[in-house]
């Protein structure tokens, strides 16, 4: 047993056949890659999603306090007052 | 009788547990029986007297058409024990298999086509084997398709089992389309009893192929399987303990 073709051209070639054998196997490696990836997603975006689901339940079980915010810096603190009253005005005529 | 194990068999999280340990090995065996046959069939093999080096697409071609066929008697099966003993887990791989199938079966026919023309003369003909194999590929779709026709999982899944046991009548005829009517399809190649019409140079990779194809379809069917039953076991503990154990 040997190999059959004498140059890596006459292999692609495959005297004239090249242009069906080699399609043939780009496509069937293709189409079983995509079989094989796709569950794989499919599991890691489940379990991305599950684990927010988790976060939030624990969220509600729990009743975190919210982290109290050490805010040193007066200017953010007031700026946050006045997004607030902003939003509350936004949502107050529409 | 002891029939815990065919009780454990319908559980989805044994499923899980158990394949969890098999799926690499099938996995690296698979790979490199297809890695071997392909290699071998593309560079080794010697060349077909009449048809030249198209005939190397056959390395794909039947090992796609048998998985295609093997597929949908997992299908069917998978259905049937799913109707009669309501196996939670069986439904799942009959779902999980049409897809794989579908695929196998495009393939097939894609394959059959790129090595038609060279061949033949033609893409494609209206041939016993080539339209039943088409009927099978629409068997396919059609499970696809059902499955996303009802509101409730339960229907469905009695819906497409229905019509897979149905299809498996398309099945024997495709095994013997080539010796019932005559046509350009060249009868089968490999024969389990007597003298296969292929060279032992040619058949050994083709032999190696096909076991890797049977060895990537088992690993397809349950990574596709246990993708589902993550989904459909998700409130239980079991799966909520594996998510939590994945990173990020």
């Amino acid at each position: 047993m040997s190999f059959q073709f004498d140059t890596l051209m006459d292999f692609l070639h495959m005297g004239g056949h090249g242009i069906y054998v080699w399609p043939s196997y780009a496509v069937t490696l293709a189409a079983l890659l995509l079989l094989a990836l796709s569950p794989t997603i499919q599991q890691r975006r489940f379990i991305i999603q599950q684990k927010r689901q988790q976060r939030i339940e624990q969220g509600v079980r729990q009743k975190r306090p919210e982290p109290e915010h050490v805010n040193e810096n007066i200017a953010v603190k007031i700026l946050g007052k006045g997004i607030k009253r902003l939003g509350k005005l936004v949502d107050y005529i529409f | 009788m002891d029939w815990q194990w065919f009780h454990r068999l319908g559980s989805p999280r044994w499923f899980y547990e158990k394949t969890s340990r098999w799926m690499p090995w099938i996995a690296s065996c698979a790979l490199l029986l297809l890695i071997v046959g392909a290699v071998w069939g593309l560079g080794f093999a010697p060349m077909d007297s009449k048809q030249g080096n198209s005939y190397r697409i056959i390395y794909i071609h039947v090992p796609a058409a048998f998985l295609a066929l093997a597929g949908y008697y997992v299908m069917a099966i998978a259905g049937a024990v799913g109707l009669i003993w309501q196996m939670k887990l069986s439904y799942l791989v009959m779902r999980a298999a049409a897809p794989i199938g579908a695929v196998l079966t495009f393939l097939a026919l894609l394959t059959g086509a790129l090595w038609g023309k060279p061949t033949w003369g033609t893409w494609w003909v209206w041939d016993a084997r080539i339209t039943s194999m088409l009927i099978l590929l629409f068997l396919y779709l059609g499970v696809i398709a059902l499955q996303g026709a009802y509101q409730r999982q339960q229907t469905a899944n009695k819906a497409c089992a229905i019509l897979a046991l149905v299809g498996t009548i398309n099945i024997p005829i495709i095994y013997k389309s080539v010796d019932w009517w005559f046509s350009l399809h060249q009868p089968a190649t490999l024969k389990l009893v007597g003298q296969s019409s292929i060279d032992p140079s040619m058949a050994y990779p083709l032999l190696i192929m096909i076991a890797g194809f049977y060895g990537l379809y088992s690993w397809l069917i349950m990574h596709w399987t246990r993708s589902s039953i993550l989904e459909a076991e998700s409130k239980t503990r079991w799966v909520q303990e594996i998510v939590a154990k994945k990173g990020a």
